[in-house]
């Protein structure tokens, strides 16, 4: 392909919806009346391009309108009992939902806030030995016992 | 049946009320373009059909909902445009292989038989390419150059402004030009 015969195909569709640059008109009119080739390269590309806009409008076929009448008529249907049910559903339900969403706000409340308290007494017994319920119940030897009966002496504070 | 003709605004009005018939009416002035639009965003006879159903369908679900400020026919042609991008993206098949195998025959008409070939080979050879296009840029162009319609047109179908239209088409056409280089240059023989 020469040079003239790319000029030609860089320019297809500006030349053939004419609306190429002015300076390349001489050039492309010169190239077309001795070349062959791009004479009929151009007119069947002109031609296909033109169809792209004038090709004759498709018509659906007979069946259309009977089936979209039938989809109508079937999309009509079911939500008609759809929305029936989603209506007697929320009707009877909305009372018990509320409720339950209650009871369940307050058992959830009530467990998080024991699980604080469970936390601040592990926390405890980390650094001291097992927590008992009687102050006497310490094992005799054990280092809460000493605690428990060593006496702080008392300083006086001074005047 | 009423003596007058009723215009597409008319026929929107009792649509929203349910009337079928005038629903009828409607379909038959449109289904051609409606069909027409959806085949040349699609590619396919069968999913055009479809498309273009459920693009009345909705019209006539939301008839109620539209609101006058428009033409019908641009309304129509935004709906048609959005429920065939909706199967545009669906579709996992190649642009390239769907074009080519849902080209018609077309009547000899009395050409020579090379002519024929040509323009039949040169019209396979520009959908395919038109078909290969960025999305946005080929609905432009197709819009524009299928359906006629003006930038500002195609500018309200799409919700965007004229000028963006006008840049997809132009765009659209340097992206063509190019392939159309490419082609030509790999097939010298298509010379």
């Amino acid at each position: 392909m020469n040079q003239d015969c790319q000029n030609i195909v860089n320019n297809l569709i500006d030349i053939v919806e004419n609306s190429h640059p002015e300076s390349l008109e001489k050039v492309i009119l010169d190239h077309l009346a001795l070349c062959p080739r791009c004479q009929r390269l151009v007119k069947y590309f002109s031609l296909g391009w033109e169809e792209l806009s004038t090709a004759e409008k498709l018509s659906p076929p007979e069946r259309f309108w009977p089936e979209l009448l039938a989809k109508i008529q079937d999309s009509e249907k079911p939500q008609l009992l759809r929305e029936k049910i989603i209506l007697g559903l929320r009707n009877s339900l909305r009372p018990a939902a509320v409720s339950l969403t209650l009871l369940l706000g307050v058992f959830f409340g009530y467990q998080l806030g024991n699980r604080q308290h469970m936390d601040t007494i592990h926390t405890e017994m980390v650094y001291v030995e097992p927590y008992f319920q009687d102050f006497q119940d310490f094992p005799e030897g054990s280092v809460s016992d000493f605690l428990m009966k060593y006496e702080i002496p008392i300083q006086e504070e001074k005047p | 049946m009423d003596d007058y003709e009723l215009d597409d605004d008319d026929l929107i009005q009792k649509i929203s009320e349910k009337d079928l018939t005038a629903f009828q009416k409607l379909v038959e002035h449109q289904k051609a373009f409606v069909y027409n639009t959806c085949y040349n965003l699609i590619g396919n006879h069968q999913q055009a059909e479809e498309t273009a159903q459920d693009v009345f369908l909705q019209v006539y679900k939301s008839a109620s909902a539209f609101r006058h400020q428009s033409k019908v026919s641009t309304w129509l042609y935004s709906i048609a445009v959005n429920r065939s991008l909706n199967v545009i993206r669906r579709n996992r098949r190649s642009r390239w292989i769907k074009s080519l195998s849902t080209l018609e025959k077309e009547e000899t008409g009395g050409e020579e038989p090379d002519t024929l070939l040509e323009r039949k080979e040169m019209k396979s050879l520009l959908k395919s390419i038109v078909d290969s296009l960025p999305e946005k840029q080929r609905v432009a162009f197709i819009l524009n150059k299928y359906e006629n319609l003006s930038a500002s047109t195609i500018a309200e179908i799409l919700g965007i402004s004229t000028n963006a239209v006008e840049v997809r088409i132009h765009r659209a056409k340097t992206n063509l030009q190019k392939r159309l280089t490419s082609l030509l240059k790999n097939n010298p023989e298509e010379l």
